[in-house]
């Protein structure tokens, strides 16, 4: 008598089996990366929900995890993406490699101190914005009560929305549905899932920490020194080959 | 002819001249006028134009300005009555305020006292048990003109609608320039805000009946004193609102007032508070689909208001768009600029140039922070930096004198430099001093 009774209750909309967490009834945003989609539900980042991502103090891998889907998300219609307080500058060359239009953003830096109050109210005045598709904010203070109001805001009007916090942060309570710790091993960026709609997980999501321009590059230049050391060694000839960094030059020894 | 007379509230409540009092009607029908205590007018013309009567009492209703004290949508039944002529309709209207049933056969059953002619006799009038307006009327003429004066006699022929009821019709002005006493001196720029919502309010019926929305108001105060601690003090103060869309809903205004008025500081208690209009813009109007409309428009503010807001509160240079500038130097290669002066569409992209291969780094570091060395080796953290590629070298600049603006001429050498705390970052060496610095970071 149980079975069909629960099939009732599945039916609904909103409720599902434990184990069919991954395809949630939930509009999400490709994260451009597959590993990690595979351990989202709905296969991405939570579109109405606050998102947050936590890293070590002086770390920024934020573009590296976010660009992609950002990118992904402005791409169509004319939305913009409003940057909050972000610790450096962006910059635009960079992002427009990535994919990211510079005219797109918009960066609000608000005066600092006040536990990020101003940071939060710019924040919630850009998620009621129509034209703005995307926020991505660094609160580094902000209280669990303004954090719950962002999400808040964030649900009600279905924007993508990150909070960038430090790690330090990760054993504090949060309203956040999606919780990511990153951490960087070498070359590889290790994604934590701390707490998601689901299962919780072990293992942590594996992502290359470099960008493929920045990996091509010093692919390159390494095959260029081991060449270097071979023709110096008298082992093999150099053979010349068109790279990307064909132009440049070796690092004179270091 | 079909006339309403709505129940104005007192001057002192609102503190608005008489005549903008009744600016909201404008919109609907352009014979407006003020007798005694009501607002008079007429709409037989124009209620076609509204959708019928029932259309146009109901939209009148809904914009009326709220009697302040009131819930919004509190309007009364007892705060505005209809009838064929304009004296018909106010001495209903007293019926109604004094809290009495309109009488069976309007006009003949009208109280005496309802019309303002005849008040100074109504007296008299009662003496000789005439009580209506048709007990009035069936007296002789010639006597009632005797005893009573002919003012009384056109009074009741006007409001019997047999005499025209000549009325100083309202007008609408050029310019937007309302002055208004403020009911208690203000001593904080906050209590500024409640007299400017009514001003607010009141540009709102001028922008309607103009069918115009405001690009930019000047808000000013008077102050109550002319020296304070021994200086000298002008006698306006001005604060300045431009928006880059013509609006005429006042939300986005008061916000916007609100926000520079919690900013600002009162030289003094001010004792009254002006608006002007500085530029207006016709709003189009745009015409109802016979179709639903395509998509699902998002709700929320546009763009501009919400850039307006920010910058409104945080100041100008705290919201910014990069504009692309073409140069190699990569602190030159973008210029930050107050989004409220940037251009609508965002700056031209540039085209990708020759260094599209170039591996950027996502976070600028500005100014560059110059590195300290271990033997010949650039140390960020107390660590060393291993350099992995590069060198990418940079000059440009020569034509740039040195000066406070302009570094001049650049020589660098750009490498992507790795340590084990720093992660990955962009260092150059500055080839004139021989230093190291710190431009970007990678992750």
């Amino acid at each position: 008598m149980a079975a069909p009774s629960l099939s009732c209750v599945t039916a609904l909309p909103g409720v599902w089996r434990g184990q069919a967490w991954a395809d949630a009834q939930q509009r999400t945003v490709d994260t451009g990366h597959a590993a990690l989609n595979a351990q989202l539900p709905g296969g991405g980042w939570p579109l109405g929900a606050l998102s947050e991502v936590l890293q070590p103090p002086q770390a920024h891998h934020e573009w590296t995890l976010l660009a992609p889907a950002l990118a992904a998300h402005l791409s169509g219609g004319a939305g913009r993406a409003v940057l909050v307080a972000p610790p450096l500058e962006p910059f635009a060359p960079a992002l427009r490699q990535a994919g990211i239009a510079a005219q797109r953003l918009c960066c609000v830096h608000p005066a600092p101190g006040g536990r990020d109050a101003g940071a939060a109210w710019a924040c919630e005045q850009a998620l009621r914005c129509a034209d703005v598709r995307a926020v991505l904010a660094w609160l580094p203070q902000a209280s669990a009560a303004m954090l719950r109001r962002l999400q808040l805001a964030a649900a009600q009007h279905q924007r993508l929305l990150w909070v960038v916090r430090p790690e330090g942060m990760r054993q504090q309570a949060s309203p956040a549905p999606l919780r990511l710790w990153l951490q960087a091993r070498g070359d590889v960026l290790q994604v934590h899932v701390l707490k998601r709609r689901g299962p919780p997980l072990e293992q942590p999501v594996a992502l290359p920490a470099r960008g493929e321009r920045l990996a091509a590059a010093l692919q390159a230049q390494a095959w260029r020194r081991q060449q270097a050391q071979m023709a110096a060694w008298g082992m093999a000839p150099p053979r010349e080959e068109s790279h990307a960094l064909a132009g440049l030059a070796l690092a004179a020894g270091r | 002819m079909h006339w309403l007379a709505w129940h104005l509230p007192p001057a002192v409540d609102a503190g608005l001249p008489a005549g903008a009092q009744g600016w909201w009607a404008l919109r609907f029908t352009p014979c407006v006028a003020l007798l005694d205590e009501a607002l008079l007018f007429e709409v037989s013309g124009t209620e076609r134009l509204w959708g019928g009567r029932g259309a146009l009492r109901a939209l009148l209703r809904q914009q009326a300005p709220q009697p302040s004290g009131d819930g919004p949508g509190d309007l009364g039944d007892e705060d505005w009555a209809e009838a064929p002529t304009a004296l018909q309709a106010l001495a209903l209207l007293r019926l109604r305020r004094a809290g009495r049933p309109a009488p069976r056969r309007v006009p003949h059953d009208l109280p005496v006292a309802t019309l303002t002619a005849l008040r100074p006799h109504a007296g008299a009038l009662q003496h000789l048990g005439c009580r209506t307006w048709g007990a009035l009327r069936a007296l002789p003429r010639a006597g009632v003109a005797r005893r009573f004066g002919a003012a009384s006699l056109e009074a009741l022929d006007q409001g019997w609608g047999d005499r025209p009821l000549p009325l100083d019709w309202i007008v609408l002005p050029e310019r937007f320039d309302l002055e208004v006493e403020l009911p208690a001196r203000a001593e904080t720029a906050d209590a500024l805000l409640w007299a400017g919502q009514r001003l607010l309010d009141a540009l709102q019926g001028w922008l309607r009946a103009r069918h115009q929305g405001v690009l930019a108001l000047e808000v000013a105060w008077h102050h109550d004193l002319r020296r304070i601690d021994g200086v000298d003090l002008p006698a306006w103060q001005r604060l300045e609102l431009r928006t880059a869309q013509a609006v005429q809903g006042t939300a986005h205004l008061r916000r916007l007032l609100a926000e520079r008025l919690a900013r600002q500081r009162l030289a003094a208690p001010a004792d009254r508070l002006a608006l002007r209009s500085l530029q207006t813009a016709a709003l189009p109007q745009d015409s109802a689909s016979l179709l639903p409309p395509q998509g699902q428009a998002q709700p929320g503010e546009p763009w501009h208001q919400l850039v307006e807001r920010l910058s409104a509160r945080l100041g100008p240079q705290c919201v910014q768009v990069p504009e692309p500038v073409q140069d190699h130097r990569p602190e030159r290669m973008q210029r930050w600029q107050p989004a409220l002066q940037a251009p609508a569409g965002g700056a031209p992209a540039l085209p990708e140039g020759a260094q599209a291969g170039t591996p950027w780094p996502a976070w600028l570091v500005r100014p560059p922070r110059p590195l300290a060395l271990q033997g010949d080796r650039p140390c960020l953290r107390g660590q060393p930096l291993r350099l992995l590629a590069g060198p990418q070298r940079v000059e440009a600049g020569w034509w740039e004198a040195p000066g406070e603006a302009e570094e001049g001429l650049a020589q660098r050498d750009y490498f992507v430099a790795h340590g084990p705390e720093a992660g990955w970052v962009w260092v150059f060496r500055d080839r004139a001093t021989g230093g190291w610095f710190l431009q970007g970071v990678y992750a």
